[in-house]
């Protein structure tokens, strides 16, 4: 294999070509040699190559394989060109709906490993790819990580042409366009970058487009490889891609001018560029009445301090400035740590460890079980630790408000990261008090205020406010879908009026 | 499309951001040099001298558009002028710089960190803003952004919550005036606008130029509405005579909150965390400044290196002056003296690119 030049063309002599073709798929027993003799006046040799298992067995036995032994007829073999050899074999006698013609063996080697099914002639020098791709798939099913109260219920599954259809068949739209894309210089796996064209920003889109095809690696088996190789800084906690498993969540990504990228393989689609307002939205707010979503979403804001802050807070209020409480509960906090043996910085990193064990554990574990271990772990360990004076409960209600506040972040990714940042806080509370989050907050600004997605600043539309106050209306708060006629003023699109 | 240079708004925040951190440190030298509490008509005198500044200095930077005030002297006088207004910038913006940080430093260390070194704290500001000043222009414009939104609002509606129990009677008599006092104090408050020596260097990243120069003018209003809302502020909350003995006014005003629900026993801790993000952008702007005063007066090609150089300057400058409060009464000569080059260069600029 590793002396066949694969860039060679096909050559003339089909036995030739089947001898380098079994060379190359050596020790490979599901790719399928089928050899074929057809023709009434004269016999003509052909060869059938497909993997088994990748391909609907109808379309190459009904369409291809039928179809050549019963109806090729040619006659004066001998006499007739190498084109009109071919046009006779794919006009009139293939019925599969998708014909190309190959040339290298570079080619038939890619094809047949995506599941197409090669025809190759005797006396041609070049191949007949039968479109052919079928394999058992996971059916459409609701999302498991985006669930709804209101709102569709399909997801997108593990087939990108899968995926690809659920967004079409929202945005009927010829304006809709999808370029592949192939990644993975083992998986091949193919890409779709789906875009709005009068709408799209034509710079996000090159830049998309060009990053996707510099990306030089052995394989790609989910998106997350893409979204790390394309994102623009790799090194930041925060996600700089959007991901969802919702068909409607891409289609509105789409109208508003981004570009969505689906991999593959992958029961999600990227979507770019992101910024820290979008991880916050929810695709329940636009389909709830306007003002409960608007609520909704105000609540979803306050859980952000709290999921970063809170333990910190706790920590450094305990510790340094217990003179910011009102008296009583200062008294009860230094009443009921009386005989707890840890400083509160232990006692906080303690337990929102137990917690992450407790979140990874029932992860890990099936869902059934996952739930319990859930409950054991929050209530049992929570309460024991308690009654054996470990903790105070007060810090158990600060740790299990931050562990639900999370769950409010709609974006799974998002949410880790600000998780993950909490213990640097707790670290820096311990250290220098209200003063160490204070400074802590300016770094992580600085850090946000640098930080761009595809060239949109991440904090996009609060660090312009005054250019972008038009896209301050949907951020915190969800207006009438009536008045959000135009598009972003962030993303800069070709189109800005939406066709409402 | 998305281009490295500021907007003409950013631009207006950073001025503002900047002169408020700086106007809240040098309040009290107006309390205490002025009888009565006609402080106002100070900071209206220097607001309208500087205005008119503005208006003829950018008269002469829209021919010079692209350049600093260091890089119009350049242009119009010999090197040796324009080397010297250089230095004299750098100096000027390290001395302020390493005087809001000492003074930063002290108000976090006597109300927050009482057994914490002042060094300590210094040094952990001053790693942070070196952060953030290293990533260039378009970062220190975001950071005034959101620390005008999540700060300086907040901060000033609860300062006008500390007007319960206000004694408004406080902002009179205003005739007689004490115009000596008045007069006297008009430097101090010319300083205060910080944010008119650092537009100098700032408009030349602004990429909307006319606007910009319109904003330019606004900034004045706005910034000295600001002043002179907290400054009656103060007067109706403690009298002209009480607060001339307030080292920081903007803290001490904190301790007379009330909002309806507000359930922390010591709020001024709570106004000086949101005090905090804006004297720390403060500093991050003024940091970055400096660093582009380096850059223009030495030729460089990039000025994030030059924070290196600022860090060992700004932390010794900052560990060796004594506290604002310390230096009160001998603060007023200096005052003058950078108050009248910061005034009087843009003027004296302005003057030769008219006749060029």
């Amino acid at each position: 294999m590793d002396n066949i030049d694969l860039t060679q063309n096909i050559h003339e002599d089909l036995k030739k070509n089947e001898q380098v073709l079994r060379t190359i798929f050596k020790n490979a027993d599901d790719i399928i040699f089928r050899k074929i003799e057809a023709g009434k006046s004269q016999k003509l040799k052909m060869l059938l190559l497909y993997v088994d298992g990748m391909t609907t067995k109808e379309a190459i036995s009904d369409y291809a394989i039928e179809t050549i032994l019963s109806g090729l007829d040619i006659s004066n073999l001998q006499n007739i060109s190498e084109t009109k050899l071919q046009d006779t074999v794919v006009k009139s006698n293939i019925a599969t709906s998708e014909v190309q013609i190959i040339t290298t063996i570079q080619e038939i080697v890619d094809k047949i490993l995506s599941g197409e099914t090669v025809l190759l002639i005797d006396r041609c020098k070049k191949g007949i790819m039968l479109s052919s791709r079928g394999w058992p798939m996971r059916g459409i099913q609701e999302p498991s990580a985006e669930t709804l109260i209101r709102g569709a219920r399909d997801g997108f599954n593990e087939t990108m042409k899968v995926n690809i259809t659920l967004i079409r068949r929202r945005l009927k739209d010829p304006k809709l366009k999808v370029k592949y894309a192939q990644v993975g210089n083992r998986s091949k796996t193919d890409i779709a970058i789906m875009y709005l064209e009068d709408v799209v920003n034509k710079t996000v889109l090159e830049t998309v487009v060009e990053r996707i095809n510099n990306i030089n690696i052995d394989a790609v088996l989910e998106s997350s490889y893409i979204e790390e190789m394309i994102e623009d800084d790799s090194y930041s906690p925060f996600p700089q891609l959007e991901n969802t498993e919702r068909p409607d969540a891409a289609a509105s990504a789409l109208l508003e001018g981004r570009v969505v990228i689906a991999v593959d393989n992958t029961p999600s689609v990227l979507i770019a560029p992101a910024i820290l307002v979008s991880f916050m939205q929810s695709s329940e707010d636009y389909y709830e009445r306007w003002m409960p979503s608007c609520i909704t979403r105000m609540i979803r804001y306050l859980a952000l301090p709290i999921v970063m802050l809170l333990p910190a807070l706790y920590v450094a209020v305990t510790q340094y400035h217990p003179n910011l409480l009102p008296t009583q509960l200062a008294l009860y906090v230094a009443a009921s740590r009386a005989n707890v043996p840890f400083p509160p910085y232990f006692e906080a990193l303690l337990m929102e460890l137990v917690i992450e064990l407790v979140r990874e554990a029932s992860l890990r574990i099936t869902s059934p079980v996952g739930s319990t271990i859930g409950l054991v772990g929050g209530l049992v360990i929570g309460q024991s630790s308690v009654e054996a004076g470990l903790i105070t409960p007060i810090a158990v209600i600060v740790v299990a408000l931050t562990a639900i506040a999370s769950f409010t972040i709609p974006s799974y990714n998002f949410s880790t990261t600000l998780r993950m940042i909490r213990f640097g806080f707790i670290i820096l509370a311990s250290t220098l008090g209200l003063f160490g989050i204070s400074l802590g907050l300016s770094f992580l600004i600085i850090h946000l205020c640098t930080l761009k997605s595809f060239g949109v600043p991440y904090l996009t539309p609060f660090i312009s406010f005054v250019e972008h106050r038009r896209d301050l209306k949907d951020t915190v708060i969800r207006p009438k879908i009536k008045t959000m006629v135009r598009k972003p003023q962030y993303l800069h699109v070709e189109k800005e009026r939406k066709n409402v | 499309m998305f281009n490295q240079d500021i907007t003409p708004y950013q631009n207006l925040s950073i001025l503002i951001l900047v002169s408020f951190a700086f106007q809240s440190m040098l309040m009290p030298i107006m309390l205490t040099e002025i009888d009565g509490p006609t402080g106002w008509i100070t900071i209206l005198i220097a607001a309208v001298l500087l205005y008119f500044a503005i208006k003829s200095f950018n008269k002469t930077m829209k021919i010079h558009d692209k350049e600093t005030i260091v890089g119009v002297c350049d242009k119009l006088f010999p090197r040796y002028i324009s080397k010297a207004i250089g230095i004299y910038y750098i100096l000027m913006f390290l001395t302020v710089n390493s005087l809001l940080m000492k003074d930063f430093a002290e108000q976090i260390k006597l109300m927050m960190l009482f057994r914490t070194p002042i060094s300590t704290i210094i040094l952990s500001i001053l790693l942070t803003a070196a952060y953030a000043t290293k990533k260039g222009i378009q970062t220190i414009a975001h950071i005034t952004n959101i620390a005008l939104l999540t700060a300086l609002i907040p901060y000033l509606l609860i300062i006008i919550f500390s007007t319960y129990y206000a004694d408004y009677t406080n902002i009179f008599p205003i005739y007689p005036a004490d115009t000596e006092g008045i007069l006297k104090s008009v430097p101090a408050a010319m300083l205060s606008f910080l944010g008119f020596s650092v537009l100098l260097f700032s408009n030349c990243k602004v990429s909307v130029k006319d606007k910009n120069y319109r904003l330019n003018k606004r900034f004045i209003i706005i910034s000295s509405l600001l002043y002179i809302g907290c400054y009656l502020l103060i007067l109706v909350k403690f009298g002209a005579k009480e607060a001339a003995n307030l080292v920081w006014p903007f803290v001490s005003i904190m301790k007379f909150v009330n909002i309806p629900g507000f359930f922390f026993e010591s709020t001024e801790m709570v106004g000086l965390c949101l005090q905090m993000t804006v004297i720390f952008t403060g500093i991050c702007i003024l940091s970055y400044f400096t660093n582009l005063a380096m850059q223009e007066t030495f030729k460089t090609e990039e000025n994030g290196f030059f924070i290196y150089i600022q860090i060992p300057i700004l932390y010794l400058m900052a560990a060796a002056l004594p506290g604002m409060y310390m230096m009160f009464p001998y603060i007023h000569m200096p005052v003058y003296i950078i108050s009248g080059l910061n005034f009087l260069i843009p003027i004296f600029v302005a003057y030769a690119g008219s006749k060029k």
